[in-house]
């Protein structure tokens, strides 16, 4: 039996409304003999979770930011944290009635954990589907030994698109975008868009459903594999065009 | 006190006119224009008078100017109302090169006259709120700064090289790298641009990003831009997050509006209600003058901000970061 299992950070996941017919479990232990294929089955990323899956045979959905050497032969599907979320899907769709954007692109997070790059370089696979082929970046970064840190990417996507990334590692998640195009100007942050509003609670989390997961997840291959690298060592301080 | 004003080719000399008018014991003497009609309609507006003749118009017995001419020309006016002892306020930015500003700080030290430069958004009370914090530690020490100027085409000289220097990366960075200066107490060492154009079909600059690092290791980015058109809901903005160790703020020196929407082109609008900060740099430069002390925003602050500018353009144009 193949079981469709998707690794995620569960605080981000809304499971309201979902198509899927989904089970949250907390180990592959707990799937036990009842599991069965019309079921997604959902789990904490977490490194035992995932080897515990490394030979299964299961259709595995990880992040990217999961993806590591000794998992990416294996067949596996990987998401893009950013892709799933609907903000960034209707972004997409305005950008994109352009044949070729030209405009200035911010994009800022504020996140938990940096991920050793991880997050940058698949946020850098994402924009560049939408935005073009880099022909130039310069990253930026603030002293490690200060908290909290910071982190400037300066893009040239080409043909008059310019980009400036930024992460700051903090004790809040929070995403903010600008497009500055052509006669059109987007503006999202994702502070301001909370549809409740809590006392006088100020963080938020942003979410993304399992069914944004499978629609946007792509079966890892070499092709992919090679472009994350190319983004990876361009962080890294890389050559370019 | 006596004033004069020296060219109203420069949007904010009628809100310094304004601020002028609004000041008790400070009276607008005279108004020193080459455009004729442009001059001639400020006078009356202003209630004083006209002069198309500049060495007419410093032989007035007037203790101060304020100087709102095409960037190209504030070399010469500097010079001539210096050399005629009289203290100035300058638009910024203060020159078009580095050399002229240097040449207009000496003489105006040799005359023994005040030379500030016009960045009101030092007068911008959340602005200068966030400056308190800074200083009282609220913030810890600072790591980092994300800034924005962005806002409409001007047009006019403005998009013409060799009157402006440059186009909306020249306009819009000046401000923002004073007020990192400002802020910090240091001095930008590299700076990293990319600058194009693309809002407008025209001839100079009208977007840019920079990437910003300071002697101390703080890092900066900053959005320059005419990306704002006519029907979108402000007319631009002035933005800077400081991020600290202990906290990070964000101020928004135009966030203070009513929202208006109606059945027109423009359905959105928003209605600033903050204080004046033009205003608060013309009161600030008069009491300057009649103290006799250092401005508050002086020659060299121009002269700094100016330098940052000028490198994002040698930045954008050799594709490599500029070390100052």
């Amino acid at each position: 039996m193949i079981l469709k299992i998707v690794f995620a950070s569960i605080e981000k996941l809304d499971f309201r409304n979902a198509f899927e017919n989904l089970t949250l479990v907390e180990s592959i232990e707990q799937l036990g003999n009842s599991a069965n294929e019309d079921t997604t089955y959902v789990l904490a990323a977490v490194e035992d979770q995932l080897k515990a899956v490394e030979d299964s045979g299961h259709e595995i959905y990880i992040p990217s930011t999961g993806l590591t050497a000794d998992n990416q032969s294996l067949g596996w599907h990987v998401y893009f944290d950013l892709e799933n979320y609907p903000f960034y899907q209707k972004v997409k769709e305005v950008i994109g009635k352009e044949d070729k954007p030209k405009g200035v692109f911010r994009f800022r997070r504020i996140v938990n954990q940096y991920a050793n790059n991880l997050l940058l370089t698949g946020d850098l696979y994402v924009l560049s589907s939408l935005l073009g082929e880099l022909q130039g970046i310069q990253v930026k970064q603030t002293n490690q030994i200060m908290i909290p840190e910071h982190t400037i990417v300066l893009m040239d996507f080409g043909g008059g698109t310019m980009a400036h990334i930024e992460y700051t590692v903090a004790e809040q998640e929070r995403i903010e975008l600008e497009w500055s195009g052509i006669k059109t100007i987007i503006e999202f942050d994702s502070d301001q868009m909370r549809p409740i509003q809590q006392g006088s609670r100020t963080s938020s989390q942003i979410s993304y459903s399992v069914d944004a997961i499978l629609a946007s997840a792509q079966k890892v291959d070499q092709e992919l594999v090679t472009r994350l690298k190319y983004f990876s060592n361009l962080i890294n301080g890389g050559a370019h065009s | 006190m006596k004033v004069g004003m020296m060219s109203f080719a420069h949007m904010h000399a009628y809100s310094y006119a304004d601020g002028i008018k609004r000041l008790p014991n400070v009276e607008l003497v005279g108004i020193f224009d080459e455009n004729v009609e442009r001059g001639q309609e400020a006078a009356k507006t202003y209630n004083t008078v006209h002069f198309s003749d500049q060495a007419e118009f410093l032989e007035l017995e007037m203790d101060a100017v304020i100087i709102c001419s095409e960037n190209n020309r504030h070399k010469e006016m500097v010079v001539n109302a210096a050399k005629a002892k009289k203290h100035i306020l300058c638009e910024k930015p203060i020159a078009t090169n580095l050399s002229d500003a240097n040449e207009m700080i000496q003489v105006c030290k040799d005359n023994a006259v005040i030379l500030q430069i016009a960045y009101p958004v030092r007068f911008s009370s959340p602005i200068q709120q966030v400056k308190q914090m800074i200083d009282k530690g609220e913030l810890g020490d600072i790591i980092a700064f994300r800034t924005t100027n962005r806002g409409q085409n001007p047009g006019g000289w403005f998009i013409d090289e060799e009157q402006s220097g440059g186009g909306a990366v020249l306009d819009h960075t000046v401000h923002m790298v004073d007020i990192m200066r400002w802020y910090l107490n240091e001095e930008v060492t590299e700076v990293m641009a990319i600058i194009d154009s693309y809002f407008h079909d025209i001839a100079i600059d009208d977007a840019g990003l920079l990437t910003l690092e300071f002697e101390n290791g703080v890092i900066a980015s900053h959005d320059a831009s005419w990306s704002r058109f006519t029907e979108y809901p402000t007319w631009g903005d002035v933005t800077i997050e400081v991020i600290g160790t202990k906290q990070t703020v964000k101020v928004d020196a135009f966030k203070e509006h009513i929202r208006t929407f109606s059945s027109g082109e423009k359905s959105l609008e928003h209605v600033f209600y903050g204080n004046d900060m033009d205003f608060g740099l013309i009161h600030d430069f008069i009491n300057c003058v009649k103290e006799g002390r250092e401005p508050s925003v002086t020659g060299y602050d121009g002269l700094k901000s100016l330098e940052v500018s000028l490198a994002a353009y040698e930045s954008s144009k050799l594709k490599k970061p500029i070390r100052l």
